[in-house]
């Protein structure tokens, strides 16, 4: 009965499994405050070269 | 390059023609994200404005625009911000050219800040109705860079193409080197995106050729992460750690390379290694107070290096990522846990997250409906 369970939700689920990829890590589609860059892509804009942030003047 | 002005100001040159070639030098050195000459033209303009008792209103409005791009480039978002709301009292005064730099600034404010995407995109937009009035074209061309990887990191591939498309003309026509290896990497995270795989690995070597014919390091290690990141997720672990392991040679704190070669080690099963980049990563984390990547490290890390924890960390971890809505994250996590609770025979417990993976899609569906 148990795996009978299992196997339904599996089957219930089959086309949310199609749609997942493990590797595909495009995170960001937020549009909220106070998140950090997150997609894993590199390229130039000023946040790339963020390192420590500098001890800037007030 | 931005023709500084040590030698005017002083013999028959007008102050205030002075004034107007440092601000245009300063612009241009600002919307390069040259830092340190836009620092040097800072100290400069301060102390020509300081010996000048009038100006025009046109020179001090733009004077106080070109500080709050400043600002931006130094991420100094609090200064930034009270300048913009003075900024925002003042438009009346602004001819096209100011309300370029108005729009193109605040768009990029949006998106630096707190990445609130779509509102940069609104201000971008906004300043693309003023770009005929543009003199300079590496400027408008930075424009259309900044739109594409707006719309890149908002994963609206076939727009971001476009805009990056027009950029990379731009900056051919000008031979700007290190824009065009900015826009061959941006086309290859966007055919990457969209399956394009092998014109992903063109682009990025594109790219890494136009990086190699300039010294900045940055731009090197950007094109080698790229390459990394393309490998890793072919799952060609050994050719991404190759190309990883160069770009932290170059920038060893750059965190997206570090979690990419820990991610690449564990699946390797080279776990002493992974583990050498989980201490780094997470170091770097926590020095720079980022909490979403810091919980991404300990994920993988119960994932693959201590699994007793596995259940605690993702319930912990998908509890954060769903408290500040970051939804790809929740779904890409919560299916993770879901199929761990299927493959214990926990059906309840599947369901829960199952059903919280499902949420999620539909929450990023719905950020990118039509408004």
């Amino acid at each position: 009965m148990k795996k009978l369970k299992i196997a339904l939700v599996t089957l219930a689920l089959a086309a949310v499994f199609g749609l997942v990829s493990h590797s595909s890590f495009n995170f960001s589609n937020h549009d909220h405050p106070g998140q950090a860059d997150s997609r894993e892509g590199g390229y130039p804009t000023p946040s790339s070269y963020k390192t420590i942030p500098e001890d800037l003047p007030e | 390059m931005y023709g500084r002005m040590r030698d005017l100001g002083t013999g028959g040159v007008n102050k205030t023609e002075t004034i107007e070639k440092t601000l245009s030098s300063w612009q241009l050195a600002i919307i390069d994200r040259e830092t340190s000459e836009a620092d040097h033209l800072k100290e400069e303009i301060d102390a020509l404005l300081s010996t000048l008792k009038h100006t025009g209103n046109i020179i001090h409005t733009k004077y106080h625009l070109l500080n709050y791009g400043y600002l931006l480039l130094k991420g100094n978002f609090k200064l930034a911000n009270d300048i913009l709301d003075t900024l925002s009292d003042q438009t009346n005064q602004f001819n096209q050219e100011l309300y370029f730099l108005f729009h193109f600034f605040k768009g990029l404010h949006f998106k630096l800040e707190d990445e609130r995407y779509v509102k940069a995109i609104e201000e971008f937009q906004k300043a693309e109705n003023f770009t005929e009035f543009i003199k300079n074209d590496s400027i408008v061309a930075e424009l259309y860079y900044q739109t594409g990887t707006v719309f890149y990191e908002r994963i609206k591939n076939f727009d971001s193409f476009i805009y990056i498309q027009k950029a990379h003309e731009i900056f051919s026509k000008i031979g700007y080197t290190e824009r065009i290896a900015g826009c061959e990497m941006l086309i290859g995270l966007n055919c990457m995106d969209m399956h394009q795989y092998e014109e992903a690995e063109r682009r990025f070597y594109l790219a890494l050729k136009a990086a190699n014919k300039t010294e900045n390091t940055s731009l090197k290690t950007l094109a080698y992460h790229d390459l990394g990141l393309l490998y890793g997720q072919q799952n060609l672990s050994k050719a991404a750690i190759r190309w990883l392991t160069e770009a932290v040679k170059l920038q060893e704190d750059y965190f997206k390379s570090s979690f990419l070669l820990f991610r690449e080690y564990c699946k390797l099963n080279e776990l002493e290694k992974a583990k050498e980049w989980y201490v780094k990563g997470i170091k770097r984390c926590k020095e720079v107070n980022d909490q979403d990547n810091l919980i991404r490290f300990e994920l993988l890390y119960a994932m693959y290096m201590d699994t007793s924890q596995f259940e605690t960390t993702f319930i912990k971890g998908i509890q954060h990522f769903y408290k500040t809505k970051l939804w790809q994250y929740v779904k890409e996590y919560s299916v993770i846990l879901a199929q761990h609770y299927r493959d214990h025979g926990k059906v309840q417990e599947a369901i829960k997250y199952y059903d919280l993976f499902i949420e999620a899609d539909q929450k990023i569906i719905e950020s990118e409906a039509l408004k």
